[in-house]
């Protein structure tokens, strides 16, 4: 365990690490609703600054702190008495607040919908890998896979969802359920 | 708009609000400080300025070492001093061609470390990974969009001789880590480089792989390599 002196810096370059990071995998899993995300994730690191001092240096933070943010949505969920499995729910949007402030962005709506067609496992790999830039080697300690593993998947999802988008995208007269059909 | 940049596009567009940052770092400050009491060493006070003075002197000599030494790999002293030079220094700010250049020595530096580590017969599992990792972001900076063929060939180049000491750091095992050799393959293959690229990283990869690799069903995404004429390499009957 660290000395207190040091506890807080250590707690500060943490918080610096893995801010950004927490708030994403939250914001995709309440239906990119801002102030939903922003609540709980304060929650998520008002509970890791409680436990800091007696967590495992040996362990990874990355792993650690992503599944403390698994728990809190999954427990913001079960306290609105909603049954959501958080993986399937994740970068969807329908009959939610966030959806008009994401519309701005009218083009990467199409990336949300070739998303949507991925398997909810591919999705999270696409989110880990490309959107949230975590290292393999972080995605195989928060997936419980080897490195290579996860640099396989992340190279397989990818590859289907270029083939997804192109589908949708470059075909126009396609449409969404018959592309989801080809793959 | 391309697949990549949209994704770019996403990352920019779902950042926090950075007031938002801020101020939760405020609150968690206070509830820290309540939470964990500071413990005081006014002795520490006065001897700070001496024992930093003494600190960055030391540290500039020793970090000069860490960071360039192949010798100070997982498991040595100045190791750790070493991964935090080299990730202050990949976080300066760069283009793709900068950035594929840093990683590109980057997986130099991580087979030169495996190299070392063979020669103590101590199986370099992580080495293996730290290579494939650096390759990935070099591959990955390379095919940016902004780069044209010019600009990508040295680094290229560099790659491919990169990729012929990984071979003969595999070589060094009993066994030969097929899954290493996979995903640097795979990684290579679903790149977005020109198809003439891939080839010259492949076909350095081809030894390997062709001795200790039959296609299976999987593999069938695999592309066939097209070799220039003037290129004299035996493939294996089932190509790669």
């Amino acid at each position: 365990m660290a000395m207190p002196s040091n506890l807080k810096s250590d707690f500060k370059d943490f918080y610096d690490q893995h801010f950004d990071r927490v708030y994403r995998f939250v914001y995709f899993r309440v239906r990119m609703n801002r102030e939903v995300a922003e609540d709980i994730t304060s929650d998520i690191f008002m509970k890791a600054l409680k436990h800091f001092a007696s967590y495992d240096p040996k362990q990874s933070h990355t792993a650690w702190i992503m599944t403390i943010a698994r728990n809190t949505v999954i427990n913001h969920y079960r306290d609105q008495k909603q049954a959501t499995d958080i993986d399937e729910i994740a970068f969807k949007l329908e009959g939610v607040d966030g959806r008009e402030e994401f519309l701005k962005h009218g083009d990467v709506m199409e990336l949300q919908e070739a998303m949507s067609h991925l398997q909810p496992s591919e999705r999270e790999m696409i989110e880990l890998k490309y959107i949230q830039g975590f290292r393999y080697k972080e995605i195989g300690e928060i997936l419980g896979k080897t490195a290579g593993a996860a640099r396989i998947e992340a190279h397989r999802a990818m590859k289907k969802l270029k083939e997804l988008f192109k589908d949708l995208y470059d075909v126009p007269r396609k449409t969404a359920k018959e592309a989801a059909k080809v793959n | 708009m391309s697949l990549e940049r949209q994704l770019k596009k996403l990352q920019k567009s779902t950042k926090p609000e950075r007031e938002f940052e801020r101020a939760l770092w405020l609150k968690l400050s206070s509830e820290f400080d309540s939470e964990y009491p500071a413990l005081r060493f006014t002795w520490l006070r006065f001897a700070a300025f001496p024992l930093a003075a003494f600190a960055v002197f030391v540290t500039m000599g020793v970090g000069t070492y860490a960071y360039a030494s192949p010798y100070v790999t997982e498991g040595h002293l100045l190791h750790s001093m070493k991964l935090g030079m080299e990730r202050v220094e990949s976080q300066l700010p760069r283009g793709p061609i900068a950035s594929a250049e840093f990683h590109a020595r980057m997986m130099e530096r991580r087979i030169a470390e495996g190299e070392v580590l063979a020669r103590q017969e101590r199986v370099p599992a992580f080495t293996l990974d730290g290579i494939a990792n650096e390759m990935d972001l070099t591959v990955t900076n390379l095919a940016s969009e902004e780069l044209d063929a010019e600009h990508r060939r040295p680094v290229i180049d560099h790659l491919q001789m990169q990729t012929v000491r990984y071979n003969y750091l595999l070589q060094g095992y009993e066994e030969v880590p097929l899954e290493a050799v996979m995903e640097l393959r795979l990684m290579i293959q679903d790149s977005a480089l020109a198809t003439n690229e891939k080839q010259l990283l492949l076909i350095e990869l081809h030894p390997v792989v062709i001795n200790e690799l039959s296609p299976t069903e999987e593999d069938g995404e695999l592309i066939p390599i097209q070799f220039e004429e003037d290129i004299s390499l035996e493939l294996a009957p089932q190509g790669i």
